[in-house]
């Protein structure tokens, strides 16, 4: 290696090093103070290491702190979450491919527009929505319940979704589709054969997208799910948010990476698919 | 007017109409449905619930004699230039470095990713700590004898939006990353080749041929970003609280308060039309050019 | 007596019942009420204990929604109210601010309670009209809010002084050996909301209740163009020398901790502020002195109220009757706002036993010599067009005095 290159290849690593630290810095202060005690935290301050791993903050952020009159910690937020995240994700994702495909390889009349029309919801801030929404729901008899947040976050999510599996689909040979048509496939059962199981890397990016940004909703599980499906995020809010006299925040931190615990586990996991799912041509510019 | 020409137009198009069936019910009712009813409310005097007492163009004179919505839009287009901007450039970087063959790559896009594992409310309460000037980094640098250090923008009106542009870059950084590496990888190795018989140099071949490939994926990515400059909430929220005063605040915020804590939902309406036209402004001509560039190509085939 | 009145009649019977049954008895048929509120903070949380065990004693049985913060809260309970699935019961702060919903139908009133306990003349009309419409009360009154400025002796001891000082120039005389010291002369809540309580409490202390009155009552823009008002605004720019950096968006209980700890003088907000001196065992008086502003002749106030959003289904006003019956007993009164460092609402109520500072409140308050806070006297809109630039003012040094009046000037003539 010459002089020249070995100096690229150390200012390379340097950098890359150097952003690291700065990324990671974040996550390191929330676990490190979510290990101390409140005088350790205002001894050492925010960044030294914890002198023991401490777990009580956890446990109280977990089942112990207060909203109100009500003191269960986060736990009871968890299950709720999961049973939000998990249908809605399906059905967002589902909805997304059926989109997709049929956007691309019928094009039925005016598809263009809803395309345009989807993709301009997107842009439109929440906060206008939910007037109308609560009234539609409540009209329809299921406003506060766990099919109204279903149904919201699929009115939300789809768009996205649907942009997401029309790119991947696009991107895909043409021929496979007129020759399945030749042999005589109808549209569900081209869709179901041969365009589902072909968009698995795009699925993986959805499913990825949508789960993180489902769980980390606040807004609208706090307006639309009902007292007994509030997300974990609206007692995360309530948790940082109670303080009596001076804040504990080791709580804070402990219930803030307790909340981001599931989506942070889906990126670590899967995040090598997330990338190759991209590669593959999930996401076509 | 039919949109079918014949009978065979119509079997064959049967299964996918009714396949988008469900999203054009959602984009008919529920979003222009949406936008019509705001619309219809913003010319009212509505308070917390909508009323028929029109009053014409009344709340947009009002909106924009606002000196709070003036800052607050200044501040959704400072933040939208320097986020998008910073995630792009930093996104684009980190890609570019990863694409040189490291070691520990796997490690390495893991930890610029996982912010974007992070919901705005956590991501806003660790940085508004990391800038908080008794606990966080400039406490500690000070402490390490720098005493001179600072680094306080939530507390300091001048720097706040740019606290909140900061975090957002740590944020969607990664995504930007991954789109751009996904890009790299997908180009012609050739490329490379050419260039080194050439003698051009690493830095000039991916400036001047390599990302310029890569247009699709950047125009991804400014998509991406876009929709969370206009939706930009939780982050200020949690960040500054749109504060010190009014000097961070963003429209969404602005419609939020209007929308409930002050119950004018009048105002908040036009404000939501104003930014919705905001949006029209950018994303129609844009669309258009995308359309006329297809059809071009398309007919050069 | 109407349909309602009824139901109040039946309430209370069934209230009665409940009193005579056995305690477990009377949770297994127990009036159902979800009681929506942010109450989150340590006294808080205590004192509203203290109203869930009274409902619970007459065989209610209290479902708790707190959530953490006013803006998240409302906008919950707003559109589950809209929505037509509403908690049985909501905490709001007096005022206008359910006219609305009043209007279109959507409240219960407690118009048989209110008879039949005389509460008319028992609490000061100020609340009372703030939520009646058409002659019908539709909200029980449950405590008042006044302001205090809260000082720290063991921080005045520190340059010298025993007692608060009771003029603008020796309040800034204070602040400034305070800033000597090396402490924080102002512990500062830098959110609006706060902000504004303290502009307030600087207009009702230079101007008077007269004064303040024809700002926030009258909307005589005359009065925001005196020599008086542009005094106060001088005073409370002169505070942004005062306070430290960490100020913007700091809670309001992480400035009392700030005085709790002795590491700042003052405090300026409503008395909560108070009920967490007195839950971390600290007392007026020698630990703490809780006074007007400076010339201030009385104090500003709000109150608590809940509302009683209606619904079908046999229980639901019957749950509600037993609440306003729970809510408007003296007693828990008493014990609520012994927690929670308010007065109650009832002036009948004998507040002897109380701290120090709530005697002195309300002998501050008596003489009807109280100034309403603005949520209680106009629209949320209004209140919070006057919230954002009093805000603006405190922080952005730029804007000048001359600015900021005729600017609050153009916002009166715009409300009145």
């Amino acid at each position: 290696m010459t002089r020249s290159a070995l100096l690229q290849r150390i200012a390379l690593y340097a950098f890359l090093l150097t952003a690291a630290a700065i990324f990671g810095l974040p996550l390191y202060v929330m676990v490190a103070t979510s290990l101390k005690s409140m005088p350790e935290l205002r001894e050492t301050g925010i960044f030294a290491l914890p002198r023991a791993l401490d777990p009580s903050a956890w446990r109280m952020a977990w089942t112990g702190a207060c909203t109100g009159l009500t003191c269960g910690g986060i736990s009871p937020g968890f299950w709720n979450s999961v049973k939000i995240v998990v249908p809605s994700v399906g059905l967002t994702v589902l909805a997304g491919a059926l989109n997709g495909y049929a956007m691309t390889f019928w094009k039925p009349p005016l598809s263009g527009l809803l395309l345009g029309l989807m993709v301009l919801g997107a842009f439109l801030p929440h906060q206008i929505f939910l007037y109308p929404l609560v009234q539609w729901l409540s009209a329809i008899g299921i406003y506060q319940t766990l099919p109204a947040i279903i149904v919201i976050h699929c009115i939300f999510g789809i768009p996205l979704m649907t942009l997401l599996f029309r790119g991947y689909y696009s991107g895909l040979p043409r021929q496979l589709f007129l020759a399945a048509q030749i042999d005589g496939a109808g549209f569900w059962r081209i869709f179901l054969c041969i365009m589902l199981p072909l968009a698995a890397p795009v699925t993986v990016v959805a499913v990825i997208l949508q789960s993180t940004a489902i769980w980390n909703d606040f807004l609208l599980g706090l307006v639309f799910a009902g007292r007994e499906n509030l997300p974990m995020t609206v007692q995360l809010n309530n948790i940082v948010n109670t303080v009596t006299g001076e804040r504990d925040y080791t709580v804070d931190m402990a219930a803030t990476v307790l909340t981001a615990l599931v989506p942070l586990a889906i990126f670590l996991l899967s995040g090598r698919w997330f990338v190759r799912g991209i590669t593959a041509g999930a996401v076509k510019g | 007017m039919t949109l079918f020409k014949t009978d065979g137009a119509r079997a064959r198009w049967s299964m996918p109409l009714l396949a988008l069936g469900p999203s054009w019910a959602i984009v008919l009712f529920c979003y222009l449905g949406t936008v019509i009813l705001t619309f219809r409310i913003s010319l009212t005097s509505s308070g917390m619930i909508p009323n028929g007492d029109y009053v014409g163009l009344a709340q947009y004179r009002k909106l924009l004699g606002s000196s709070r919505w003036e800052t607050s839009f200044g501040n959704m287009l400072t933040f939208g230039a320097f986020f998008l901007a910073g995630a792009l450039l930093v996104g684009t970087a980190l890609a570019v470095a990863l694409d040189r063959g490291v070691r520990g790559e796997a490690v390495f896009r893991t930890i610029f990713l996982y912010p974007q594992a992070l919901s705005f409310i956590v991501t806003g309460l660790v940085w508004q700590w990391l800038m908080n000037p008794a606990l966080g980094i400039q406490a500690a640098v000070q402490g390490w004898g720098w005493t001179g250090f600072s680094f306080d923008w939530p507390y300091d009106r001048g720097m706040a939006i740019y606290a909140v542009v900061l975090a957002g870059v740590w944020q969607a950084s990664g995504v930007v990353m991954v789109l751009m590496l996904a890009g790299l990888r997908g180009i012609d190795r050739d490329i490379w080749r050419a260039a080194r018989v050439d003698g051009i140099s690493t830095w000039r071949t991916y400036a001047f041929l390599v990302l310029p490939q890569l247009g699709g994926m950047l125009a991804t990515s400014v998509v991406l970003l876009s929709v969370g400059v206009i939706k930009v909430y939780d982050l200020v929220v949690a960040l500054t609280g749109g504060g010190p005063g009014t000097a961070s605040d963003v429209p969404a915020k602005f419609i939020m308060d209007y929308l409930f804590g002050r119950q004018n939902i009048a105002l908040a309406s036009a404000a939501s039309i104003a930014l919705l036209v905001t949006v029209l402004a950018v994303f129609v001509p844009f669309h258009y050019a995308a359309a006329l560039r297809r059809r071009a190509r398309e007919g050069a085939r | 007596m109407t349909q309602l009145g009824n139901a109040f009649a039946i309430a209370a019977m069934l209230g009665a019942t409940a009193l005579a049954a056995s305690p477990g008895a009377a949770r297994a048929d127990g009036l159902k009420a979800e009681v929506a509120h942010e109450w989150t903070s340590g006294s808080e949380a205590a004192a509203a204990q203290v109203i869930a065990d009274a409902f619970t004693a007459r065989g209610g049985e209290w479902i708790d929604t707190a959530t953490a913060g006013f803006e998240a809260g409302h906008a919950a309970a707003i559109n589950r109210i809209l929505g037509g699935n509403p908690p049985t019961v909501k905490m709001f702060p007096a005022g206008p601010m359910t006219k609305e919903l009043i209007a279109a139908g959507l409240m219960s009133d407690i118009d048989g309670l209110v008879e039949a306990e005389g509460l008319k003349d028992k609490i000061p009309p100020v609340i009372l009209d703030s939520v009646s419409a058409k002659g019908s009360v539709y909200a029980a009154p449950l405590s008042i809010n006044v302001h205090w400025l809260i000082w720290s002796a063991p921080v005045l001891a520190q340059i010298g002084l025993d007692e608060p000082p009771a003029t603008w120039d020796a309040f800034f005389d204070a602040l400034d050996k305070v800033k000597a010291a090396g402490l924080v002369p102002i512990a500062w809540g830098g959110q609006s909301w706060q902000e504004n309580k303290v502009f307030n409490g600087v207009m009702l202390g230079v101007m008077g209740v007269e004064g303040y009155d024809s700002v926030y009552v009258d909307f005589d823009a005359e009065a925001v163009r005196s020599p008086e008002f542009r005094e106060a605004a001088e005073i409370y720019a002169k505070m942004r020398g005062y306070v430290d950096p960490g100020a913007p968006g700091r809670l309001w209980n992480d400035a009392t901790a700030m005085v709790l700890e002795g590491k700042a003088a003052a405090q300026y907000s409503g008395d909560w502020v108070k009920g967490e001196m007195l839950l971390q065992g600290r007392e007026p008086g020698s630990d703490f002195f809780c006074e007007p502003m400076p010339g201030a002749p009385a104090l500003v106030i709000q109150g608590d109220t809940f509302a009683f959003p209606k619904k079908d289904g046999a229980d639901w006003n019957a749950a509600q009757q037993l609440f306003a019956v729970v809510v408007e007993d003296p007693q828990v009164q008493l014990d609520f706002s012994r927690l929670k460092g308010s007065i109650p609402a009832r002036s009948d109520v004998d507040v002897s036993s109380l701290d120090a500072c709530v005697q002195k409140g309300k002998a501050l308050i008596a003489g009807g010599d109280a100034a309403p806070a603005p949520l209680l006297v106009m629209s949320p809109s209004a209140a919070g067009q006057f919230q954002d630039l009093i805000s603006e003012f405190f922080n952005d040094p730029a804007m000048s005095t001359d600015d900021f009046v005729e600017s609050f000037a153009e916002i009166v003539e715009e409300n009145a």
